[in-house]
């Protein structure tokens, strides 16, 4: 599904990224862990190509297509996801305009017969009523006086709607309350199917007792200095980072 | 540069003068004479300058005329009255809409009184002026008037005077439409609008300009607005090699209010200018004004939003705002605000604010696979649709927005 190599990146001409690699096979869920600066947005816009975020060597190889190569609407065509850590707010934009057009350009993009009106809304509100949302979403502009919670229940709707083979889940529970986190891991666990890869980035371990991860990744310093399985979560919890940074040192 | 001791035009439009004949016309030729055509040293006209015109050779637009095109579909609920090049045009229009002749004794007035004094363009619309409406509004009246410029093979020009007046406590809509059908040289559209609101009265007053790119679109809304009374202006500017709309407001009596809102969206070399001009005359009385404009490649916008406070107009609420979306390096707006205030218990505002499209916003609608060029069409419609959206009165809301997506489509 997705592989990187040695993937460096810049932001600002300054070296965030020094050499990640990274492989993730066709259905499983990674987790990367790791202190705030560690790089772990950086990744995350790197592979959803935000420009300013300069790749300088390495490579991301996804279902056979270099991914750099792609323009970020073309990425998500391509089956990308990313879940924003600070979803972006749209003044005079509806929910049902940019649900809409971003459905239906992907399923242009994907070959596939776009939406009507009627069929739009249909499929919207299955996935609203899912996600224990209210239709108002569709009504108002995007992200626009929403709170925390539910602007990261917008993303899970978007990611529902756009049906990705890889989810990037950036910081998704930060400004969650317990209920709302809940809410949130069940559209993700909705979403596992074997067709479908996650990398879910989180400061705390409390995320992956509700999406739990086949594999846990410690990003430091730009570089991945640590792999374990699900229990490497509950070791960092318990213990905190300078641990295992002092281990990897 | 123009000197001020020079004169721009005159010349070039007295023979259009001699043509109608008619002694408080020559009055207000005289009073036009007196400065020519505007020019970058009058304050109103700083960023926009006129005297260009004087070298076209505009001649008055011929009473037969070839409609290319059809019309546009006449708005719900409204009724019609339908001007081409000037005329009105009685097959086209319905029945009893309002009176149509220039009320000259009354256009000397607006040509020769005090708002003239920095607008010789609006003693020209009297002195040259062919058909305009007179409206005298009831209670629940919805009118459409629709302008149509059918340019021919020379280039032509029509002057246009209007009066519109809402009786105490009633509540009117009318819908300024400009637009041209057909192509062919320049055009010159110069026109003034008087308004006069009586107590309590509501006026919804919307004006879509959507002019060929080689029209020339002058054009002033003058409104007195009495106590308790509410005036709300929309206009929507996409039309024009040079458009301008110029709005002055008289808050006359206590608790009157107006809302002046623009739209514009400009590109290759268009000008474009709103000025607008607010006089709280009296006590308790407030305004509100919101443009919001779209430049691109070349286009220019100019704002000049001027407030005064009278010394008697104690708690005056009084807000303007203009917001420039600038879409090209080339692109260009003057904003000048101006208060002016005499009373010191008031509440006063401006601001200006000039930028291109969010970049954070656009990566957003990309990453969700709605590619670059849809997603800034998305973002600059948004932009307007503040505006657009605010449009009290549905069938003009509408008409606006498809006149912007098809401007942005374009």
């Amino acid at each position: 599904m997705l592989t990187i190599k040695n993937l460096h990146a810049t932001v600002d001409g300054k070296p965030i990224l020094k050499g990640i690699d990274l492989s993730i096979p066709d259905g499983e869920v990674h987790a990367i862990m790791g202190p705030n600066g560690s790089g772990k947005s950086t990744l995350s816009y790197v592979l959803a190509g935000r420009d300013g975020y300069e790749v300088t060597e390495g490579s991301v190889e996804y279902n056979g297509q270099n991914l750099l190569d792609l323009s970020p609407d073309e990425r998500a065509a391509a089956g990308v996801f990313l879940a924003f850590q600070y979803p972006v707010e749209i003044p005079g934009v509806t929910g049902t305009t940019f649900l809409r057009t971003a459905v239906n350009a992907v399923r242009r993009a994907r070959g596939l017969e776009e939406h009507d009106a009627m069929a739009f809304v249909k499929a919207a509100r299955a996935k609203i009523k899912d996600l224990g949302m209210s239709d108002e979403v569709l009504k108002r502009a995007v992200n626009v006086g929403f709170s925390g919670g539910e602007k990261k229940r917008n993303e899970m709707l978007q990611m529902a709607m756009l049906e990705p083979s890889l989810a990037i889940l950036d910081e998704t529970d930060s400004g969650l309350d317990i209920d709302a986190l809940k809410i949130v891991a069940e559209g993700v666990n909705a979403l596992r199917s074997p067709e479908r890869s996650m990398l879910v980035i989180t400061h705390y371990q409390r995320l992956l007792d509700y999406i739990v991860p086949d594999v846990v990744h410690v990003l430091a310093k730009g570089r991945i200095i640590k792999t374990g399985g699900p229990d490497l979560a509950h070791r960092l919890e318990a213990e905190g980072y300078a641990d295992v940074l002092e281990e990897a040192a | 540069m123009a000197s001020p001791a020079r004169k721009f035009g005159v010349d070039a439009f007295r023979a259009a003068l001699d043509a109608v004949a008619a002694p408080d016309r020559e009055a207000a030729f005289a009073r036009f004479a007196e400065t020519g055509l505007p020019h970058h040293k009058i304050e109103a006209w700083k960023y926009t300058s006129l005297v260009h015109l004087a070298r076209t050779g505009f001649q008055p637009a011929p009473a037969n005329y070839d409609l290319t095109g059809d019309l546009p579909e006449k708005l719900e609920g409204c009724r019609r009255a339908v001007f081409v090049n000037g005329r009105y045009v009685q097959a086209l229009s319905d029945a009893g809409v309002a009176g149509f002749t220039a009320a000259h004794e009354a256009g000397l007035a607006l040509a020769i009184g005090e708002a003239a004094d920095d607008d010789p363009m609006l003693a020209l619309a009297v002195a040259l002026g062919a058909d305009g409406a007179v409206l005298d509004l009831a209670d629940g009246a919805a009118v459409e008037l629709l302008y149509i410029t059918a340019p021919g093979s020379a280039a032509q020009m029509a002057h246009t005077q209007n009066r519109i007046r809402v009786a105490a406590g009633a509540s009117a809509t009318v819908v300024e439409r400009h637009m041209a059908l057909g192509t062919g040289e320049a055009t010159l559209a110069n026109g003034a609008t008087e308004i006069d609101l009586g107590n309590g009265a509501i006026l919804t007053h919307v004006k879509l300009q959507a002019e060929s790119q080689s029209a020339n679109h002058i054009w002033h809304h003058l409104a007195s607005i009495a106590a308790g009374a509410r005036y709300d202006n929309y206009v929507v500017s996409v039309g024009g090699a040079l458009a301008r709309n110029r709005v002055s407001v008289n808050l006359t009596g206590e608790g009157a209010h107006c809302t002046l809102d623009g739209a514009y969206a400009g590109r290759d070399r268009q000008h474009l200018d709103h000025t607008s001009k607010i006089v709280h005359a009296v006590a308790d009385t407030t305004s509100r004004q919101v443009y919001k404009g779209v430049l691109d490649d070349r286009a220019r916008g100019v704002f000049q939003g001027h407030i005064v406070v009278a010394q008697d107009a104690q708690r005056t609420d009084g807000h303007q705002l203009n917001r420039a979306l600038m879409l090209s390096d080339h692109a260009e707006i003057d904003s000048k605000p101006m208060l002016e205030i005499y009373a010191d218990d008031v509440k006063c505002s401006h601001g200006a604010t000039a930028g291109d499209l969010d970049e954070t916003q656009l990566f957003y609608l990309q990453s969700r696979g709605i590619p670059k060029d849809e997603a800034r069409r998305l973002l600059v419609e948004a932009f307007l649709a503040e505006t657009v959206d605010a449009i009290p009165f549905e069938p003009a809301r509408a008409a606006a927005l498809a006149l912007v997506q098809e401007h942005l489509a374009r």
